[in-house]
């Protein structure tokens, strides 16, 4: 008992490097600001009220449709916080900000008929952020600090903590969630007929049929869909990899192929059948330790230089 | 490493007692309700149990609302409203769900009324901004379409059923 538990704290709070993290929250808020830029929830304020049917949340804090102006301002302010957010210029502000704006505008347009599930994700990530340290390295806060308090190795240099693992293995647990979630609603509505029968050849076939909103990248579905042995496969693929997923988070092996496989599966879904799930992508950054990254592109980059300078010295 | 969950947070990096608990907490919330949802089979946004494409298809037709634009023209024609430029800030697929669920209602009448009248209008206003190139609409019909499926979808622009269900028109003197 007393080894699970120190295995359970090991995989909360195993002290880390605040790099991580950091460069987490870098991509994160930068891809978000990428993504989202160019929408406009203003939009929603000028549909009819007809189509008005809240969801948990908004019913729950009875939240209004606001008017177009105040969204306008909103969604000004969202994105001006995704983006002080991925550089680390008031972190703790620009982070809770983010996930407190995020999340009425992210959950808008569910209010409108239809439950999607494609934002979610996201509005517990900026949960997550907003709770976490990641302002603490590779941030204008940090630089900022370092100047400010020059000779305090432990501004410059934060030292490693847990407070550097939880974050990331959150996202990880909510991801395994998601996937184990999906996985076991197949099962539990269809059973194995889901993977077994032409089920995935008809999907796939249907999704050419604009039913989705957003065509699929290309027809190569229609060919896919001509096999029917190879429709089951992918299928069966599926449907392995969703229940499978939560042993991403406690196998490095399983790691390795489950997240690449589960990703691969999103975008494959999105060349053959339409629907993008580019924010569970995004999120994917999360499972890469990215300190361990630098250290070996620094160190490829250092003894790239050794090497061409001893060339050079043995030439000259 | 060292994790001492009852020790107070020292220059080390350990963390507190009070953040600890603040953490599972998070964890206990997240899973308990994400877990609560896969089990019952529901939804609480943002929490669910991401049941999209679980229903099994064994059939090889597909049926669907669409609704289509009347145009002005003489004669009127009748073009299908699926891209987003026209239906902005819906697209056709969260539109079509909007649609049917109001179509299961007991005032079904008044809510498609509404709603249609609503799609024509906001396609109009965008129009008129110039926002999308589609041709002036006098109405909005909302139609069922069944096919049964072509293995290369050589007929999705002919349907092998088409039901008009709702239709509108907007009032005359909206249209001067």
């Amino acid at each position: 008992m007393s080894r699970l538990r120190e295995r359970w704290e090991i995989f909360w709070f195993e002290p880390a490097s605040p790099v991580n993290l950091g460069f987490c929250r870098i991509l994160f808020f930068g891809a978000l600001f990428a993504l989202y830029l160019p929408q406009d929830f203003v939009a929603w304020a000028e549909v009819s009220p007809v189509f008005w049917k809240p969801i948990g949340l908004f019913r729950c804090l009875h939240l209004p449709v606001l008017s177009a102006p105040l969204l306008a301002v909103i969604q000004a302010l969202w994105k001006v916080t995704l983006g002080l957010s991925c550089i680390g210029l008031f972190t703790r502000l620009g982070t809770v900000t983010s996930f407190i704006l995020g999340a009425y505008l992210l959950g808008l347009p569910y209010n409108f008929g239809l439950l999607s599930h494609s934002n979610a994700i996201l509005v517990f990530v900026l949960g997550i952020m907003a709770l976490s340290r990641c302002g603490d390295s590779w941030s204008v806060d940090q630089l900022l600090r370092t100047a400010r308090r020059r000779g305090e190795p432990s501004v410059s240099h934060p030292l490693m903590s847990g407070e550097y693992t939880w974050p990331v293995r959150a996202v990880w647990l909510i991801m395994a969630l998601i996937f184990f979630g999906a996985g076991f609603s197949k099962l539990r509505r269809s059973g194995l007929e889901w993977i077994v029968s032409d089920n995935m050849a008809i999907l796939l076939i249907q999704s050419n049929y604009s039913i989705s909103g957003i065509e699929p990248l290309t027809a190569w579905g229609l060919h896919v869909a001509q096999y029917g042995w190879l429709c089951q496969l992918l299928a069966a693929a599926t449907v392995v990899f969703e229940i499978g997923y939560p042993l991403a988070l406690v196998s490095r092996r399983a790691r390795w192929l489950i997240v690449p496989a589960m990703a691969s599966i999103q975008i494959g879904i999105r060349v053959l059948m339409g629907p993008s799930f580019e924010q569970f992508l995004i999120c994917n950054l999360f499972w890469v330790r990215w300190d361990r990254v630098f250290v070996r592109v620094f160190a490829d980059a250092r003894r790239m230089r050794s090497v061409a300078a001893s060339t050079f010295t043995q030439d000259s | 490493m060292n994790i001492r969950l009852g020790a107070r947070e020292a220059s080390v990096g350990m963390l507190s007692k009070q953040r600890v608990w603040l953490v599972y907490a998070v964890v206990l919330v997240i899973t308990g309700e994400s877990l609560f949802d896969i089990v019952t089979d529901t939804e609480h946004w943002p929490f669910s149990q991401y049941a999209m494409y679980s229903w099994v298809n064994r059939d090889y037709s597909l049926t669907l609302t669409r609704l289509f634009g009347v145009t002005e023209s003489d004669p009127p024609r009748e073009i299908p409203l699926t891209t987003f430029p026209y239906l902005q800030p819906f697209n056709s697929y969260r539109l079509r769900r909007a649609l049917n669920w109001m179509l299961q209602s007991a005032n079904r009448e008044q809510l498609l009324g509404d709603a249609l009248r609503d799609v024509l209008r906001r396609y109009e206003e965008r129009r008129l901004a110039g926002q999308h190139d589609g041709p002036a609409l006098q109405g909005v019909k909302l139609y069922r379409l069944y096919w049964k499926l072509d293995p290369w979808a050589r007929n999705i622009d002919r349907p092998d059923g088409k039901n008009l269900i709702f239709a509108v028109t907007p009032p005359v003197e909206e249209k001067r």
